[in-house]
């Protein structure tokens, strides 16, 4: 039942409640800062992911039937322990998120038959969706295997496996609604990759937090195939082998996971349906 | 007393703007160096990190000094093949320079075997090889010195680095301004009546830009023309402790609070530091850094001991090197009682009655330790010797 009960199913008024489910305007949403972050005098920071906490919403309904308020208390009852329901932002392209109420306001009548209550309803990390978010232009960012600060991201499995390359091509990639890559008046990405030659065994693993990712691998004739692992569970073979070099494509993607700390892990294979067995990685782009 | 440098008497105190820098050199007990500060700091190191072989029991490179900010990498040759009277083999595909070449009978001409194929180390990003030489554990009944050795280039047993799978940019440049010919001639073994090889490796030292080797003793300078403010401190230090530096032999001891967060997304780099060496008892040299002045103001040298690994910072405690409450010393005490162990070495009696540890009772007075509290009393009375006349001795100035 969790995932798929849904508090406010639909954008409008509704009769059954003679009102719309949906939370007032101004409210709130957020999302807490996940990161550990030390500074010394000089130099930049230094940040670390540590936690998997979601987004935050502080939810007011002001104004509203007795059924509306009776709504939102039951979802607060129902789930309080142990469990999660959908909330839809439809204002924001009806994206969904799976939480709870974590705090709930004592209602007050305000006026004939009309009350006010507030609500905060939290994102809950490892929870299946109905709907997983899917707007990769806009929500999703892109971790590359340096920091801007080149220093590495991208774990290896030791530093002789795999080494620091260039590649020549860049993909044409929509990131927070603005092109960019290799297109015409495109915004540069980095073209920084680590590579290895396919030995196989030998892996490369990037943590994140955030929902579903697409792998960006180097194909071409030079290039072999992948195993790719997600949380030490084979998700697939990926072949990068082809015909002419492309650069960097998503090779696999894999949109519906839960809000966690994921690891997605690329172990060379070593074979190739072509010549080559070179694999090279050149980004994750993860759902946020 | 150490005299200040020039540069820091010309510049005076606070007075030019810049905070100084703490810089933080740091070599522990494997003979890792590392360098932290508390900002980008360009600055010459003061301590180097040891050569350490990468294989086990493998033999050094005499003529491999290393200087501050250099580094070593190996290549092993995983191929071989000889000629004439040679038998040769390599162990395995990557055999880290483990291989049997030997001869079983006198040379009568020159017999040539190649060693091949190298698989270097992974040098870092912009690496720039300063050096390399070829090392090789070696037996040979003859003992005649001037037809064997470490030469190159010339005829006799040859290495030649062809087939280089998988070489970092600059490792390959380096092989090919080194070697002419395309070989590098290391062995003569003309005279030889039996003569074995049993491991051989190239022992490559390379420094990376903006390091110390580069700077030399000018932090400031930039010969290289390198990204300004990525020296070799990586400034990672938040805190320094507050040292009064004693007169006596009380020990200077401070906390050195550095970040624990840097890394890759799965390891920090402190797990790293940690995994391949020891910071406990790591030797470090802590100075107060004036950057306009190219000088340090402070400078205390000391051991580590890993105080606490916190969630984001670590902390280490330094100890001034001079810190008597380290020092091994018997347990004993000052008092009237003998403080020997009866019949032992410290002690000499060899008589077969144990003493009571006091003075009357000690076989071996010469050796007795411990306090004597009778006292001579029948000194005879003298008129002391002391001025009777008073002295003024006030000064006019």
């Amino acid at each position: 039942m969790p995932a798929t009960d849904v508090l406010n199913p639909v954008a409008g008024w509704t009769p059954a409640e003679g009102d719309s489910i949906n939370p007032s305007y101004n409210f709130v949403r957020n999302r807490p800062s996940t990161l550990l972050r030390k500074k010394p005098i000089g130099g930049h920071a230094w940040e670390r992911e540590t936690q998997n906490t979601g987004h935050v919403f502080e939810l007011g309904w002001t104004g509203r039937t007795w059924a509306t308020i009776q709504r939102v208390k039951w979802y607060y009852e129902q789930y309080e322990r142990g469990g999660f329901f959908t909330f839809k932002n439809w204002d924001a392209g009806g994206r969904e998120y799976v939480g709870k109420f974590t705090s709930i306001s004592q209602e007050t009548e305000t006026m004939n038959a009309r009350w006010n209550i507030s609500a905060v309803f939290e994102e809950v990390p490892s929870a299946p969706m109905v709907n997983y978010p899917s707007d990769w232009d806009h929500d999703a960012v892109l971790l590359q295997v340096n920091s801007d600060w080149s220093e590495q991201q991208l774990a290896v499995k030791d530093a002789s496996s795999w080494s620091e390359a260039t590649t020549a091509t860049l993909p044409a990639i929509t990131l927070g609604g603005r092109l960019r890559g290799s297109g015409v008046g495109a915004i540069p990405l980095s073209n920084v990759v680590m590579t290895n030659p396919g030995t196989a065994g030998d892996w490369a693993t990037y943590e994140y937090r955030g929902y579903g990712f697409k792998l960006w691998l180097s194909t071409g004739p030079a290039f072999g195939k992948a195993d790719v692992y997600v949380d030490d569970v084979l998700l697939s073979t990926v072949d990068c082998n082809a015909v002419a070099n492309t650069g960097p494509v998503a090779a696999l993607t894999n949109q519906n996971m839960p809000l966690d700390i994921h690891r997605v892990m690329v172990s060379c294979d070593g074979t190739t349906s072509g010549s080559g067995t070179t694999i090279t990685w050149w980004a994750l782009q993860v759902m946020r | 007393m150490i005299a200040l440098p020039n540069a820091l008497k010309a510049i005076g105190g606070a007075h030019s703007g810049i905070d100084p820098a703490h810089l933080l050199d740091v070599l522990d007990v494997n003979g890792n160096a590392y360098y932290w500060s508390d900002r980008p700091v360009n600055a010459p190191t003061v301590l180097s990190p040891y050569l350490i072989p990468s294989t086990p029991g493998y033999p050094l490179p005499v003529a491999a000094v290393l200087g501050p900010g250099q580094y070593v990498a190996w290549a092993f040759p995983t191929q071989a093949e000889g000629e004439g009277d040679f038998h040769t083999s390599i162990h395995g595909s990557n055999c880290s320079g483990s291989c049997d070449q030997f001869f079983d009978g006198p040379f009568t001409a020159k017999n040539r075997f190649r060693l091949f194929n190298f698989q270097p180390s992974t040098l870092p990003l912009g690496a720039i090889v300063d050096s390399c030489h070829l090392v090789s554990n070696y037996s040979c009944t003859n003992t005649a010195s001037n037809d064997f050795g470490v030469t190159a280039p010339g005829a006799g047993i040859a290495i030649t680095p062809t087939g280089l799978p998988g070489v970092a940019s600059s490792y390959q440049a380096w092989l090919q301004n080194t070697v002419s010919s395309g070989e590098i001639s290391i062995f003569f073994g003309i005279d030889r009546e039996n003569f074995t090889i049993y491991s051989t490796g190239l022992c490559v030292i390379y420094h990376l830009p903006g390091s110390a080797a580069v700077v030399g003793g000018g932090g400031g300078s930039n010969p290289l023309n390198v990204t300004p403010g990525y020296g070799p401190y990586k400034p990672w230090i938040l805190a320094v402790p507050k040292i009064t530096f004693n007169r006596s032999l009380q020990t200077d001891i401070g906390q050195f609070i550095l970040q624990n967060l840097s890394g890759d997304v799965l390891s920090r780099d402190f797990e790293r530091i940690m995994r391949r060496s020891a910071l406990e008892g790591a030797f470090f040299v802590y100075r107060l850094w004036d950057p306009s002045a190219n000088a340090a103001w402070l400078e205390m040298h000391g051991t580590f001991s890993v105080d606490a690994f916190g969630v984001d910072t670590v902390t280490l405690k330094g100890s001034q090197l001079l810190n008597p409450a380290q020092d091994d010393t018997p347990n004993e005490i000052f008092c009237e009682n003998c403080q020997n162990q009866w019949g032992r070495a410290r002690c000499g009696a060899t008589g077969t009655t144990e003493c009571q540890y006091s003075f009357q009772t000690c076989q071996v007075v010469e050796h007795f330790r411990g306090f004597l509290n009778s006292y001579e009393t029948n000194y005879g009375e003298a008129i002391a010797n002391v001025a009777t006349r008073p002295t003024n001795r006030r000064r006019k100035i």
